[in-house]
């Protein structure tokens, strides 16, 4: 399997790798949102204005947990549901989980795809190709020399 | 609640099929729009909650409020899109800031 991604062009011109991500709501509908692919991020981070509009349930973190990043400490909720992507085949795939997510509207403009679910697949992000892809099952890759 | 666990699932089911492709293609036309567009909606979006519907762009100065106006405009797009707009310019690392 493998999921297509793209570079999408943000407000201010520049191209970011994202995977579109349906996220359940409370009434099990699937809302839409850009996920920034970011290897980086040890954690799944659900945008404010995504938590916003899926208005389920939510509880605190585990005491002493923090949202930590270069610039400091963010508050965050976690909640339960499903992220779905779309493979190759068209088929969805669901992810089902907990997740952060930002209560700061402000904090992002993306929602971010972290390590958590990102390690489950071989990620390809080559600007030089413009492919954006999240790789698993019985698709793999090679490097050519 | 464990923050970390979590279950890759392949749906196989045809109407759940038809569904999510239908659904993608709708966000796919609101993602190329708002590509397109972003020239003709800047600076008057910067700083503010933009959603995108029917290929056309609702700006508000809260989250729920640019998405009940995406809604009512165009209540059969299940593929609408939504974002805060920045007001910082400049490179980006995917940090938190204070």
């Amino acid at each position: 399997m493998q999921i297509v991604g793209e570079w999408f062009v943000c407000d201010d011109g520049v191209a970011r790798p994202v995977v579109q991500v349906r996220v359940r709501d409370e009434h099990g509908q699937f809302l839409t949102e850009n996920f920034l692919v970011d290897c980086c991020a040890d954690r799944t981070v659900l945008s404010a204005f995504l938590l916003a509009r899926l208005n389920i349930p939510h509880q605190s973190p585990a005491s002493g947990t923090t949202l930590q990043g270069i610039g400091g400490a963010s508050n965050y909720v976690v909640v339960a549901t499903a992220l779905e992507m779309t493979r190759d085949d068209g088929g969805p795939v669901k992810i089902n989980g907990s997740f952060s997510a930002f209560c700061d509207a402000t904090a992002t403009d993306l929602s971010i795809l972290g390590r958590d679910v990102l390690d489950l697949f071989d990620v390809i992000v080559s600007r030089r190709r413009n492919q954006v892809l999240l790789v698993a099952g019985n698709h793999r890759y090679d490097i050519i020399l | 609640m464990n923050e970390s666990q979590v279950e890759l699932q392949e749906i196989t089911d045809p109407g759940e099929m038809a569904r999510s492709r239908s659904q993608r293609a709708n966000a796919r036309r609101n993602s190329d729009w708002l590509q397109a567009h972003w020239p003709e909606l800047l600076p008057a979006a910067a700083g503010k909650f933009l959603a995108v519907a029917g290929q056309q762009a609702y700006l508000a100065d809260s989250p729920t409020e640019a998405w009940a106006l995406a809604r009512s405009a165009h209540p059969d797009d299940d593929g609408i899109l939504c974002q805060y707009v920045r007001l910082e310019r400049g490179p980006r690392f995917y940090a938190n800031r204070r």
